[in-house]
């Protein structure tokens, strides 16, 4: 996939989490009818392995409720606190933890098995993969490992 | 350091939990007078809150003094297991999921990178392919983690 506009960075934080902002992103987009095809099948929290619906999880939120009152209006930092107020409370250890803990998905994991697919499905053979994220980032034309992206979380 | 009798890899679980058995062990052997002084500053959860220790006993949400009582009183690791999960915070099989693979992640691009540089130096374990803490700890205790994948087996 070329870029996305509109469509940001898995690194770009919003309060304490990585991720978030794409999720908020990706609402936005997909309710104007701007998010691409592809990228449909990993909208939402109805599949375990959906990076929204891990999102969504360990905030304890809906992500209908969340979509539903991020539709509604109001900055990425407004969304996020409703989201803590209407979740699971969680310490700063917590979000520290699930940052690097998504970041680093596909490394050593269980999900390490189906990332050479997805590689040699978007045409990224010889790039230096080695996460689920850096997948992504390479997909839509950034380069995380020539910026070292995850020292600036 | 060699070997330590009685110290298992970080990577063998208990229940859900990868470390919690290591943390046990070293309750055991310091009460035994057989952990050895390296050990002594990553013990507990009273020094740096990094220490893994006291990342596990926040996770369960009990103290390690409570917890070490609780081992010195007897009973089997999944007894001691059952006893800090009741008293501690509830966690979902994914919220497990997510310290496990933070614990045994951690090291590699992240802001632990220098330190387990500078531990593979001092322990003179360059030219191992240590990626993790935890890598570095099975390396430094005679184990070989690249060899035997158990990442794989969380």
């Amino acid at each position: 996939m070329p870029a996305v506009p509109g469509l940001r960075s898995c690194y770009a934080k919003v309060g304490r989490l990585v991720y978030f902002g794409r999720m908020l992103d990706k609402i936005r987009l997909h309710a104007a009818g701007r998010l691409p095809a592809e990228y449909q099948a990993n909208l939402g929290d109805a599949q375990t392995y959906v990076l929204d619906g891990r999102c969504c999880r360990f905030l304890g939120i809906a992500y209908a409720d969340l979509k539903v009152r991020t539709l509604a209006g109001g900055t990425d930092e407004e969304l996020l606190a409703w989201a803590h107020a209407a979740g699971k409370p969680r310490t700063d250890e917590e979000c520290h933890m699930w940052n690097r803990f998504l970041l680093k998905l596909g490394w050593r994991d269980e999900r390490s098995a189906v990332l050479p697919q997805r590689i040699r499905d978007s045409g990224l053979t010889g790039k230096p993969i080695e996460t689920i994220i850096d997948h992504i980032e390479y997909d839509e034309g950034r380069d995380p490992v020539a910026d070292k992206a995850w020292e600036k979380v | 350091m060699p070997h330590v009798p009685g110290l298992r890899s970080p990577y063998a679980k208990v229940g859900r939990l990868v470390y919690f058995g290591r943390m046990l062990d070293k309750i055991r052997l310091q009460a035994a007078g057989r952990l050895p002084a390296d050990y002594q500053e990553n013990y507990g959860d009273q020094g740096q809150p990094t220490v893994f220790d006291a990342r596990c006993c926040r996770f369960l949400g009990v103290t390690h003094a409570e917890l070490a009582k609780q081992v010195l009183a007897g009973g089997t690791d999944e007894e001691v297991l059952a006893w800090a999960e009741a008293r501690g915070k509830p966690h979902t099989d994914e919220e497990y999921d997510i310290w496990n693979t933070f614990m045994s992640k951690r090291g590699w691009r992240d802001v632990a990178v220098p330190h387990v540089k500078r531990r593979v130096a001092e322990a003179g374990l360059e030219g191992k392919p240590v990626v993790t803490m935890f890598d570095f700890l099975d390396y430094d205790e005679g184990r070989d983690p690249a060899a035997d994948r158990p990442w794989e087996k969380i």
